[in-house]
């Protein structure tokens, strides 16, 4: 049985002692570090990424997943306790999950979090089990026109997906791909874009990048938001269990949110955001009494949750297949494997097997981690909530600058980082996106390299990306997102649904 | 004619500066040919794209209103004292070590906020200091000089 086969190996590789240590620092660590107002999953694993390069490349990737993790518990935390998000995909669970800590139910909303995460990771662990080999051959079949059309699926997607407005949107992924692009260009050796610095040669790291326009834009935005003091107080936790009837309400919302979150994950520009969105929306529209919804409603924590969580794990399905990272956090973990010099793509399936399950199985030991362990220690997260934010940020900046030198022991890359930071504030105030930059970025160099080899194949003829079906598959899909965005029902309907 | 979208606006001006300083900086690069691309040919594409893009937001901002507030209103001080911090460590880190580095960056730092307070952030800078030399140059083995000249 292939399935179970694949499950032990994974296993085998997440149960080790030592490997289970590393998740166990990754959780604590990660959620210490997402619990503080304004830092998102993202920004955490930006920080904490250069930890995990001294481990052995397993035990890193496992690391990251338990850092994911944390960082996306913490940011729950903070939205329902003090009603401020880390980062788009928890913008949904302050909705209901604040409302319920104000009538005195955030310990119930925390472990239905908790628990609802827990149930779609396992679904989705178990899916990609099943899927994740035969989607593996079809990547094998993959040439450099089909990967350049892939590629520009998901950027679509992204743009899509992003917040706001499109135009905006597109414009970022082109800037994305235009700064992934910076360095010494592979082919041709030339440097580019380097305004004559040595320390660009190498390109740009996605870590400078991360830190820079999620992490600092957003301290910067938050200290000059003076109104969005941080004063409004965190919200009492007192007994964690649901009650019965709470759970009576909320597991169809979870079952639904995991459907919801597992299909709309391996979408490219899918995963987290989207599917917690979607999961709400369903949600509202499902209950017989919609009008609790904004007012503390269980479901809201519950949907969002078991999606976001589903969407993440399924959404490993592309990247391990395809070796193309559907959204940011997998863009980071392909950062991650690429700093350990293993090159993403179907070949990590059949060539390192420990690896790859090991990786899968590990998201799943997070999950459950986080159950056991985080759920205890609730009461120290709380404590770290009530910290005055003027005396937290320093402490964030310097571990921004700790973690950007360690990458390259580059202090040129911090001082980047400083730049990106001031940029990343532009676009937030300007309303532009950065999660569709940070796609393009991961992608440019991918995306330069297929389209030179698929033209240096058609000698120049561009029709060589509809003549190969598979690529004329994507395209096509492509162009159907494109055409649904810009029919008017289908804008009014996005619209609405960001507006929730 | 008015501007209806200040944001528009101003990140069209945004895509139209960074693309044209791209599209300068390619000047010296190959063009090659679409069969054989040089490195030049996807940047200098991606740059017409972008200025398209600027131009979309451009006409936009003067039609549609965003319903946003007037201007785009950027708090200067966080903006410039936060990446000011990031500075001052990594100029301080080589010369004068992990130790000074930390204290002199959250003293930056510190004055990015109007209500911070001259005893919080000494204490905060010691205590930060003492953290980064415990747990990222000990504990995680990081690779820092401690002190001047180490």
């Amino acid at each position: 049985m292939d399935l179970l086969n694949n499950l032990s190996i994974g296993f085998g590789v997440a149960l080790q002692p030592y490997n289970l240590f590393v998740c166990f620092i990754g959780t604590i660590i990660g959620t210490l570090i997402g619990v503080l107002p304004g830092i998102g999953p993202l920004a955490t694993m930006a920080m904490l990424l250069p930890i995990t390069l001294y481990l052995p490349p397993e035990s890193a990737l496992i690391m990251l997943a338990g850092i994911y993790y944390g960082a996306q518990y913490g940011g729950s935390t903070t939205a329902i306790l003090v009603n401020l998000p880390g980062e788009s995909s928890s913008a949904v669970t302050c909705i209901d999950g604040y409302q319920m800590a104000r009538n005195g139910r955030a310990g119930s909303a925390l472990a239905i979090a908790a628990l609802g995460s827990f149930f779609a990771g396992t679904v989705g662990t178990i899916l990609i089990a099943l899927f994740a080999p035969a989607l593996a051959q079809v990547g094998l079949a993959f040439r450099a026109p089909d990967y350049f059309s892939l590629m520009v699926l998901g950027l679509i997607g992204a743009v899509v997906l992003a917040h706001g407005s499109v135009v905006k949107a597109i414009g970022m992924v082109f800037l994305g791909l235009l700064l992934g692009i910076v360095g010494t260009d592979v082919t041709s050796g030339a440097t580019r874009f380097t305004f004559g610095n040595l320390e660009l040669s190498d390109g740009i790291d996605f870590v400078v990048i991360a830190v820079g326009l999620f992490g600092l834009g957003e301290i910067i935005a938050n200290l000059s938001d003076r109104s969005a003091d941080r004063s409004h107080g965190v919200a009492k936790v007192s007994g964690l269990w649901p009650t019965m009837q709470e759970f009576k309400q909320a597991w169809p919302a979870v079952l639904r949110g995991t459907g919801i979150g597992a299909v709309l994950g391996l979408l490219p520009g899918g995963g987290a955001l989207l599917s917690s969105f979607a999961s709400y929306t369903v949600e509202k529209k499902m209950s017989k009494t919609p009008e609790r919804f904004g007012r503390g409603a269980i479901e809201g924590v519950a949907g969002p949750e078991s999606a976001n969580n589903a969407g993440a794990q399924t959404s490993f399905i592309p990247m391990l297949t395809l070796g193309i990272p559907s959204n940011v956090i997998m863009a980071m973990m392909i950062g991650a494997m690429m700093m350990q010099g293993i090159v993403p793509g179907p070949q990590v399936m059949t060539e390192r097997p420990t690896l790859a399950w090991g990786m899968i199985c590990s998201m799943w030991v997070g999950n459950l981690m986080l159950v056991i362990i985080n759920l205890p220690l609730i009461g120290v997260w709380i404590k770290l909530l009530s910290i005055p934010y003027r005396v937290l940020f320093p402490a964030i900046i310097l571990f921004c600058c700790v973690g950007v030198f360690s990458v390259n022991n580059s202090t040129f890359d911090v001082m980047l980082a400083g730049a990106f930071g001031i940029v990343g504030y532009l676009f937030i105030r300007l309303g532009c996106e950065p999660a569709p930059l940070a796609l393009g970025f991961v992608l440019g160099p991918l995306m330069e390299e297929n389209l030179r080899r698929a033209m240096l194949l058609s000698r120049g003829d561009p029709m060589i990306f509809l003549q190969r079906p598979i690529s004329a598959v994507l395209l096509g899909v492509s162009a159907l997102l494109v055409l649904l965005m810009v029919m008017p029902a289908f804008r009014s309907n996005r619209e609405d649904a960001f507006q929730e | 004619m008015r501007l209806k979208s200040y944001r528009d606006f101003w990140a069209a001006m945004l895509f139209a500066v960074i693309s044209l300083v791209f599209l300068w900086q390619s000047a010296g690069l190959a063009m090659g040919t679409a069969a054989r691309m040089g490195p030049a040919y996807m940047p200098r594409m991606l740059c017409i794209l972008m200025l398209i893009v600027a131009a979309v937001l451009f006409v936009r901002s003067f039609r549609v209103s965003d319903g946003e507030d007037e201007t785009v209103g950027l708090n200067l001080r966080p903006m410039i004292i936060i990446p000011g911090a990031m500075f001052v460590f990594s100029l301080a880190l080589y010369p004068l070590g992990l130790v000074i580095a930390v204290i002199l960056s959250v003293v930056v730092a510190s004055f990015s906020d109007k209500d911070s307070r001259p005893v919080e952030v000494a204490l905060t800078a010691i205590f930060l200091a003492v953290f980064s030399v415990g747990v990222f140059a000990y504990g995680l083995g990081l690779n820092f000089p401690l002190w001047p000249g180490a």
